[in-house]
C-alpha cells in the first residue's frame, strides 16, 4: 500500500514538473482566426505553391491599415512563403505558440509563430502543416516559457500574417509575421536561389511624365549569376527602361525601373510584369501602373512681374520704393520691377507675397530674373546681400532657398528657379531680403516672380 | 507512515523547484514596469509596492484625447453585499478625490469623460485562475452580446475582478508582481483598451491601483505614448 502511495507520489511531482507550464495554457485571442486558418478566406491560401522570399523582403512590405480581425490581406496572406534565415531565440508563449525569431545576416529579424494543434478549430487546411511543424520542432528543441537561444540556419514555410504591434520581441516593423508555420527545416542543404521584389509596388505616371520604382533581387544558397531583367504587360504609349538594364553577378541589387508616358499614352490601369532570369531561374513580380492625364500647370502668384504699377502692389507688400519703373534698372519685361537697395547707406528692403501651394500638387517651382548691380569692387567680402527665403505665414523661417550678394553682380538678368513642393498644403511667404552697408550701393532688382504648381 | 511523509515532501519540493524556476526564469522588457502578456507583447503593470520608475518621457506614439470609463465587475464574488458596497468608490476613478493622476492627465490635455453605466457579470469564476486571454476573450464575449458599449477611441473598460479570483498576465501573478495593468487588443469591434484591476483587500489602493493604471491607458494606450 505504501509502495503504491509512494509511486504514485513521485509520479505525480515528475508530472508536476513536466507538464505544469502548460496546464493553464490557452488559446490566443487577437486575429485568431486568421493565424490558425479559421477565417472565411483560408481557403484563398495556395498550399500549393510556394514563394521564395526573405527576411528583408517581408520587413519591406507595407502594413495594411487597418488590419482586418478576421479577414486576410491578400497576396502576402494568402500566400505559402518559403524562408531561409536563422533561428536566434524561441520560446512558448502563454497562448501555447511557439514564437521564433528568425534573423538575416543583416541582423534583420522578424517572428514565425507554430501554434498548438490543440488550438486550431476544425477545418483549418493549415491543422496538418502546424502538426508537422510542431512535431519537427519538438524534435530538435524544448521550447519553455522563457527565451532561449538557438542561433541555427532554418528553412522556414508558412503563411504571412500582419500582427498588430504590442513590441513583441524581435518584430518586424511593419508586424508581418509567419503564422502559423507550416514546415521547419533545421541545417537546410540550400540550392543556389533569388528573390525579386518591386518597391514601389504602385506607380502612378501622367501622360507626358516619368515615374520610377526600384528592383531589388537577393540572392541566397550560393546563386552567383548576372540577372536580367525585362518588363511586359506595359499600356500603349509608356516605355520601361532598367538602369543598370541587369544585375551583375552574384546577382544581389537593384536597378530603377522608369516608365515613361507619351502625351497620348492609353490612360487607365494595368498590371505590369517584370521578369528577372539569371542562373536558369526566372522570378516575376508585378507593378500596378496607371497612367492619368496630363497635369495642368497654373502660375498662382499674383502681380508676378510688377505690372500693376505702384497705385497697387498687392498682393505683394513692399517696403517703400521698391517699385520702380526708371530707366536706372529697367525691367526684365513690361514697365515695372522690384528695385531693393541701391543707396549706399545701411538700408534693408523686402518684398513678400503669402500664397498656398495646393496639397494636391504634383510640382511646385518658384521662378524670378534677378539683377544685380554693385559699385562694390570686393571680389571676396558678400558686403551687400539678398536672401531668398519661404517663410510661414507667421513670418518664422522655413527655408532659406539662396542669398547673393555684390559677388554675384553681373550684366543683365539671370533667372533662379526653386524646387517648393515641400511646402504643398501649406500657406507660405515668398520673402525676399536686400540687405545694404554703410557705402558703395548694390541694387538687387526683381522681376517675374512666377511660382508655378501642377496637379 | 514514514513513506507517506517522504511522498509529502518530495511533491513538496518538487513545487517549490518549479515556483522558484519559473521566477527565476521570467524574461522582461528593459522598460521599468512594463512586462510581457500570454501572447508576447509588452504590457504596463502598477507594481504591487506602487513605485514609480521616474519622470515619464515621450516615445512617438498614440495619446488618447479623452478617457471615459466603462466598468466591468466580473466575478460573483461581486454579489457579496461587503465587496458590492466598494463598486461606487471605483465608478469613476478620475474623479476619485484620491486620485493623484487627474492631474497628469490634464497636463498632458486629456478629458476625462463621465463615465459610462457599469456592467456587473457574475460569473462565478472564484477560486478560478484568469489570465490576460481569459480577459481578452471576456470582453469580446461582451461586446458580441452587447453587454457593454461598444469602443470609441477614447473607452477604456475597467475591469474589477472579484475577490478570489486569481488574476495571472504572463509569467506575473497579481498581488505579487502587480496590482493592476492595462493593455489592448484588436476585436471585430475595434481597438479595445482595457484596465484589469484584480481585487486589493485594501480598498484605498484597490483604487489608488485602479486610478493609476486608467491614467496610464489614456497617456500610454499602445505602448509607445508617455511612460
Amino acid at each position: 500500500m505504501m509502495q503504491h502511495v509512494r509511486r504514485c507520489c513521485l509520479l505525480l511531482a515528475v508530472v508536476l514538473l513536466a507538464v505544469s507550464p502548460a496546464l493553464f495554457a490557452q488559446c490566443g485571442v487577437e486575429r485568431w482566426s486568421v493565424k490558425t486558418g479559421t477565417d472565411p478566406d483560408a481557403g484563398l491560401v495556395n498550399l500549393n505553391s510556394f514563394s521564395n522570399t526573405t527576411v528583408a523582403s517581408m520587413r519591406a512590405l507595407t502594413a495594411p491599415n487597418p488590419i482586418p480581425s478576421n479577414n486576410r490581406v491578400s497576396p502576402t496572406e494568402t500566400t505559402q512563403w518559403v524562408i531561409n534565415a536563422t533561428l536566434t531565440q524561441y520560446k512558448l508563449e502563454g497562448d501555447s505558440d511557439y514564437h521564433l525569431i528568425l534573423s538575416d545576416a543583416s541582423g534583420n529579424t522578424m517572428i514565425a509563430e507554430i501554434p498548438s494543434p490543440t488550438c486550431v478549430g476544425a477545418g483549418s487546411p493549415f491543422f496538418a502543416g502546424i502538426q508537422n511543424s510542431r512535431s519537427e520542432f519538438d524534435a530538435r528543441f524544448t521550447a519553455t516559457t522563457t527565451f532561449q537561444t538557438a542561433n541555427i540556419p532554418v528553412q522556414v514555410t508558412g503563411v504571412g500574417m500582419f500582427d498588430f504591434l504590442h513590441g513583441q520581441t524581435g518584430v518586424a516593423p511593419n508586424g508581418i509575421e509567419l503564422h502559423p508555420v507550416l514546415d521547419i527545416i533545421f541545417n537546410p542543404t540550400q540550392t543556389p536561389a533569388f528573390s525579386l521584389s518591386a518597391s514601389p509596388t504602385t506607380v502612378s505616371v501622367a501622360q507626358g511624365g516619368t515615374k520610377t520604382t526600384t528592383i531589388s533581387t537577393t540572392v541566397s544558397g550560393g546563386f552567383n549569376s548576372a540577372i536580367s531583367l525585362s518588363a511586359t504587360g506595359l499600356p500603349a504609349g509608356v516605355t520601361a527602361a532598367f538602369s543598370p538594364a541587369s544585375i551583375a553577378a552574384p546577382g544581389s541589387g537593384s536597378s530603377t525601373l522608369t516608365f515613361t508616358a507619351s502625351s497620348t499614352a492609353t490612360i487607365g490601369s494595368s498590371t505590369v510584369t517584370i521578369t528577372a532570369s539569371g542562373g536558369g531561374i526566372s522570378h516575376t513580380a508585378t507593378v500596378s501602373l496607371s497612367v492619368t492625364g496630363a497635369g495642368v500647370t497654373t502660375q498662382i502668384l499674383g502681380n508676378p512681374g510688377f505690372e500693376n504699377g505702384s497705385a497697387n502692389i498687392a498682393p505683394w507688400s513692399l517696403t517703400a520704393g521698391v517699385i520702380n519703373n526708371s530707366a536706372s534698372e529697367p525691367p526684365h519685361s513690361g514697365s515695372w520691377d522690384a528695385w531693393l537697395d541701391g543707396y549706399g547707406t545701411n538700408h534693408t528692403d523686402t518684398a513678400l507675397q503669402q500664397v498656398t501651394i495646393p496639397a494636391g500638387a504634383t510640382a511646385a517651382t518658384l521662378s524670378f530674373f534677378l539683377h544685380i548691380d554693385s559699385a562694390e569692387t570686393s571680389t571676396s567680402t558678400a558686403f551687400d546681400t539678398f536672401t531668398v527665403q519661404i517663410r510661414n505665414s507667421s513670418g518664422t523661417v522655413l527655408s532659406t532657398l539662396a542669398t547673393y550678394s555684390n559677388l554675384n553682380k553681373a550684366a543683365g538678368y539671370q533667372q533662379k528657379t526653386f524646387n517648393l513642393i515641400n511646402f504643398k498644403g501649406q500657406t507660405i511667404q515668398i520673402f525676399f531680403k536686400g540687405v545694404e552697408d554703410f557705402t558703395l550701393q548694390t541694387s538687387f532688382v526683381l522681376d517675374d516672380v512666377t511660382l508655378n504648381v501642377t496637379q | 507512515m514514514k513513506r507517506l511523509a517522504f511522498c509529502l515532501l518530495l511533491c513538496g519540493l518538487a513545487t517549490a523547484v518549479l515556483a522558484a524556476q519559473q521566477a527565476a526564469s521570467v524574461d522582461r522588457p528593459p522598460e521599468p514596469n512594463f512586462v510581457f502578456d500570454d501572447d508576447g507583447g509588452k504590457v504596463q503593470i502598477v507594481p504591487a509596492d506602487f513605485s514609480v520608475p521616474g519622470p515619464k518621457k515621450f516615445h512617438g506614439g498614440a495619446v488618447l484625447e479623452s478617457a471615459q470609463q466603462v466598468s466591468i465587475f466580473l466575478g460573483s464574488g461581486w454579489g457579496d453585499q461587503q465587496f458590492r458596497s466598494r463598486e461606487t468608490n471605483l465608478l469613476d476613478v478620475a474623479a476619485n478625490k484620491e486620485n493623484t493622476h487627474l492631474g497628469e492627465l490634464q497636463t498632458h490635455n486629456i478629458k476625462t469623460l463621465r463615465p459610462s453605466p457599469q456592467l456587473e457579470d457574475f460569473t462565478n469564476l472564484s477560486n478560478s485562475k484568469v489570465n490576460d486571454l481569459t480577459i481578452q476573450r471576456k470582453v469580446s464575449d461582451l461586446l458580441q452580446k452587447k453587454a457593454i458599449p461598444a469602443p470609441t477611441p477614447g473607452t477604456v473598460y475597467l475591469i474589477f475582478l472579484a475577490p478570489g479570483i486569481d488574476s495571472t498576465l504572463g509569467a506575473h501573478k497579481a498581488g505579487v508582481d502587480y496590482v493592476a495593468y492595462h493593455n489592448f487588443v484588436n476585436l471585430e469591434a475595434g481597438e479595445i483598451h482595457y484596465v484589469v484591476v484584480p481585487f486589493h483587500h485594501d480598498a484605498q489602493r484597490h483604487a489608488s491601483a485602479a486610478a493609476r493604471a486608467f491614467a496610464e491607458t489614456a497617456m500610454n494606450p499602445n505602448g509607445q505614448g508617455w511612460f
